[in-house]
């Protein structure tokens, strides 16, 4: 082995921040079904720094067939129908690993619990922040805790496995920043076109690019190459920059006239490929409700800081600093990284005298990601319940209908409506459809259309054709399940709600909105915001 | 190594148990479904329920397609580990798993089966061992070893094969070799008994992909060799002579002064001596260009090409491969048609698309390849066009109906055929003539090859 750190390969994701957040993170497990298990092995494994199962059964062989961290034996004691389940599930998830605090309530009845603040909160410290995972609860604990996770501002993360079933919900803590979004394609920021003067500097300093020898021809780095083309191209269009289709590709042409060879010299192919960056410049909008309203919130002070940083700078954001590698000669890669680096420096401390009273990190990601920063909320489970999608959303889940999958009765959002259906069942019954013994199991099948009716209709979806011509195929099926446990469908739930945990907690990626559904018939799964 | 075969045992169970309040695997097999297998795209067997049972897992009932199957799993690291737990809890009993790799305390982030005491130690035993203890139902055979060293035969012998590998070239061999496994009748039509499908599994970071190989019916892993370029690396002139990030100092440091100064020892990108080594240098390098950056963490991530890697993402992948497994066994339900990826970092994104077969795919297809070259160029230039095209081949020997042009193995037969190596195609071949190219890589395959001269 070459390093001790045997958290390596993470550190590459969310770096050393990241990991001290984990660190300082508690994770309350509720329910320690399979579901509940698998998603906190994944933040065992990474390093969270305590969790605690809370649960009220006692351990079955049921749960030691399909959950991996619910064993018949603990500290060689048998533990069917003898040892809690929290209990169990603890220890076995506490001996991943050592750096992780680990704990348990074994309470009387989950579904008895009126006030959830007092046990959620036993189990942490005060510097702690807390993250409340919701495992396959019965549909009044599950409603009652979000309620209170929604009241309480605690992030909650529910995840089911229902049969072949698997659903992911977050319900987010009011407004999150996502300060440090991570996009994949992210364009470089080079500042070409609202430049500042040491870039200007620079590029003055080159001189004319056609008396450079032939080496350093070919080493020009190409933001200077763009600047060099753009000039020319204003000083020949009256000061204006290429702006219809047919003058943007003129402009690429003059970069290629600009070359000796192009096929050698890979500096001016790199410039015609990024030739947009010498007449764009990306643009902030700034939220309305953030900046003009009496929002007292770290983003809102963020980006009126950044107004006000704008005004002074003639429109110019601050600097990320970071540039890309590029075809260049190491003189000029170095210098022209220095240029950029001491720009974002001098920015961010600008940025810093304008927002004394926030956390010097937090202003950091928002320099470094001005272009990406935005905020997610989410409804909670309970508004989603109680009253109708607004209409956009209706709108979004009628077009995700329109948009069937191959199969039309695998598309997830039809599978939702049946989970959401077997719910209301539940309340009615005091039992999942399904449950009873096996030769009547299939009687349930048409009471559970009737829920499912009902479902539809709360979302706008009753008169869809969709739902109309597969309901009672959905229904029947999951009747089958009578909420099965499958460990790999809990196995896929635990892994996605455990990256959503990490998410949150490390405050990098960006988080779920807000619903995932794995249909397990065929692996598909799809993505709805209720 | 463990060879014993044994009957699935259950202990009893405590019977103090709470009546059940949900259901189990079971219950999904013991009751007829809409979804049942054969309703699906990709049909493999006719879905009947099972009689009602008492037992608790698959593993209780001796007869069940689950307890009587044999399952081989591929690779005991952070989807293996995932693998063989996700197989325990559907009530598979009887596997094998192979992984040539030892514990590294970098594993541990994910690969749960390991502890810090079990640093050092093989992979494919520890995983085995701790399946067993921990899920006394389980029988895993562990071979510590590389898959190459294993012949046909004791793939042969599986029902399923899933695999969780994190490299292109074993990828590419075991798919060959368990294609070459079909045995195809005259009508052209594979053998159906002869099948064994493969569950490729595959991460990076907060994405993943999971896909179903049903050899010579759906796409095979070669099919999709596009999708997984070969490594890029740093121009050499970058790295010589115009430095500029701290990647290149450190390629810099192990490409070109290592083998300068230790000509006869190769790197080892596991000792710490040698990479602080390289470390040192890439260091040294940097400061005298004035570049920032270089660390012994980036270091590493460079000369060992390291790829990010957690928990979650293994157990999302893992156990959609594991109950795709549990489908094709039991037709419980639809299979995956064909490939599935999921994507974390950008809110969730997750797709499901049918991977179509390459019609010349040189593993899963007879057809034969064609290859355009010029009337002067030699057998060398072909083995380089087989080699760096996008074939990828590793080491390829080619014959024609009648004549060897040229072997790689053994010594004696490469030194008669070497002289053909400089010689044109053009002049050893009669026009028309198909050429036959074998490779490590395709394994039992062989592939024709049709020139045409410009
Ligand atoms: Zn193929």
């Amino acid at each position: 082995m070459a390093t001790n750190d045997k958290y390596d390969r993470q550190l590459r994701l969310w770096g050393a921040k990241g990991q001290r957040a984990l660190g300082d993170t508690c994770v309350v497990l509720i329910g320690g079904t399979a579901a509940g298990t698998e998603t906190l092995k994944n933040l065992v494994l990474p390093g969270i720094g305590s969790f605690c199962v809370i649960d009220d059964v006692l351990v079955s062989k049921e749960d030691v067939a399909s959950n991996f961290f619910v064993t018949s034996t603990c500290q060689e004691e048998p533990t069917i129908g003898k040892k809690a389940r929290a209990q169990v599930a603890c220890e076995n998830l506490q001996e991943l690993n050592p750096d992780v605090l680990g704990a348990f309530q074994n309470v009387p009845k989950l579904q008895d619990i009126k006030d959830w603040k007092e046990i959620l909160y036993k189990e942490t410290n005060s510097r702690q922040k807390l993250l409340v995972i919701a495992s396959d609860l019965d549909p009044l604990v599950l409603e009652t805790l979000s309620a209170q996770c929604s009241s309480l501002q605690l992030p909650l993360v529910m995840v089911q496995s229902y049969g072949l079933m698997g659903c992911v919900k977050l319900q987010l803590s009011g407004k999150v920043p996502l300060l440090d979004p991570k996009p994949a394609n992210a364009p470089p920021d080079l500042r070409l076109k609202k430049s500042f003067p040491a870039l200007d500097e620079f590029v003055q300093s080159i001189g004319d690019l056609s008396k450079l020898e032939s080496h350093e021809h070919g080493h020009v780095p190409y933001p200077i190459v763009l600047r060099k083309a753009i000039e020319a191209w204003r000083a020949s269009h009256g000061g204006q920059d290429p702006k219809t289709f047919p003058e943007k590709n003129e402009f690429k042409d003059s970069i290629k006239n600009m070359s000796r060879d192009i096929h050698k010299e890979v500096n001016f192919e790199e410039a015609i490929q990024h030739a947009y960056l010498a007449y764009t410049e990306r643009e902030v909008f700034l939220p309305e409700d953030l900046v003009g309203g009496d929002d007292s919130s770290m983003l809102a002070k963020l980006f009126q800081a950044l107004d006000t940083f704008r005004e002074k700078h003639d429109g110019r954001l601050p600097l990320n600093g970071a540039i890309p590698d590029m075809t260049a000669s190491t003189n000029h890669y170095v210098k022209l990284q220095s240029i950029y680096k001491t720009q974002a420096e001098q920015d961010l401390q600008e940025m810093k005298d304008l927002c004394q009273d926030l956390p010097e990190d937090a202003i950091q990601s928002f320099c470094a990601n001005v272009f990406s920063v935005t905020q997610m909320s989410t409804r909670s489970l309970v508004e989603e319940l109680t009253s109708q999608p607004d209409e956009e959303t209706m709108d979004d889940l009628k077009m995700s209908l329109m948009d069937p999958y191959e199969v039309e009765a695998h598309t997830p959002l039809l599978w939702y409506l049946g989970l959401r259906a077997c719910h209301a069942f539940f309340k009615k019954q005091g039992r999942y459809p399904g449950m009873k013994d096996d030769e009547s199991w299939e009687a349930d099948a048409p009471l559970l259309e009737e829920e499912y009716k009902a479902v539809a209709l709360h979302y706008g979806l009753a008169d869809e054709g969709l739902v109309k011509s597969n309901q009672g195929d959905i229904c029947h099926e999951l009747t089958r399940y009578a909420n099965a446990e499958l460990h790999n469908v809990a196995s896929v739930v635990g892994g996605v709600a455990s990256q959503e945990a990490v998410k949150i907690i490390t405050g990098q990626y960006i988080p779920l909105n807000n619903t995932y559904l794995f249909n397990g018939i065929v692996g598909v799964g799809g993505l709805y915001k209720f | 190594m463990m060879e014993t075969e044994k009957t699935p045992s259950i202990e009893p169970m405590d019977t103090d148990s709470p009546a059940p309040t949900r259901g189990s695997l079971l219950t999904l097999m013991s009751r007829p479904s809409r979804f049942g297998n054969d309703s699906g795209a990709l049909p493999i067997g006719e879905f009947e329920p099972i009689a009602k049972s008492s037992g608790v897992t698959t593993a209780d009932l001796p007869d069940s397609a689950l307890s009587q199957s044999k399952i081989l799993v591929v690779g005991a690291g952070g989807l293996g580990c995932e693998i063989l737990k996700d197989l325990a809890m559907s009530g598979m009993p009887n596997v094998h798993v192979i992984d040539l790799d030892s514990i590294d305390v970098t594993n541990l982030n994910r690969q749960f089966l390991f502890r810090q005491k079990d640093v050092g130690s093989s992979k494919a035993k520890v995983a085995a061992e701790f399946i067993n203890k921990r899920c006394p139902w389980m029988n895993v055979v562990a071979h510590h070893g590389k898959i190459q060293d294993k012949d046909p035969s004791f793939y042969k012998s599986f029902n399923v094969i899933v695999s969780g590998l994190d490299n292109v070239e074993a990828r590419r061999w075991l798919n060959a070799t368990v294609c070459g496994l079909v045995d195809i009748d005259e009508d052209g039509d594979p053998d159906p008994s002869t099948i064994i499908p493969i569950i490729d599994g595959g991460t990076e970071g907060f994405s993943g992909q999971a896909r179903v190989i049903l050899p010579r019916i759906t796409s095979c892993f070669e099919c999709s060799l596009e999708a997984f370029p070969p490594q890029r690396s740093f121009p050499l002139c970058t790295i010589a002579e115009t430095p500029r990030r701290p990647e290149h100092c450190i390629a810099y440091a192990f490409i070109l002064e290592w083998p300068k100064q230790f000509p006869e020892k190769k790197l080892d990108k596991d000792s710490p001596d040698d990479m602080k080594w390289v470390y040192e240098k890439a260091l040294e390098r940097a400061k005298k260009y004035n570049i920032e950056g270089v660390t012994y963490m980036h270091t590493m991530g460079v000369v060992k090409t390291i790829i990010p890697a957690v928990a979650s993402t293994n157990a999302i992948v893992s156990a959609a491969c594991v109950g795709e497994a549990v489908k094709i066994l039991t037709f419980c339900s639809q299979t995956l048609n064909t490939y599935m990826m999921y994507m974390g970092s950008e809110g969730v994104y997750s797709h499901t698309f049918v991977y179509e077969k390459k019609h010349d795919c040189a593993v899963c297809s007879t057809e034969t390849h064609k290859i355009e070259m010029s009337k002067e160029a030699t057998l060398n230039e072909l083995i380089q066009i087989l080699r760096e095209g996008d074939l990828r081949l590793g080491a390829p020997s080619m014959t024609t109906s009648n004549k060897t042009l040229y072997m790689q193995k053994p010594p004696a037969l490469e030194k008669a055929t070497r002289k053909n190596l400089d010689k044109p195609v053009s002049s050893l071949i009669d026009t028309d003539e198909e050429i036959v190219v074998t490779d490590p890589i395709l394994q039992s395959i062989n592939l024709s090859l049709a020139i045409s001269f410009q």
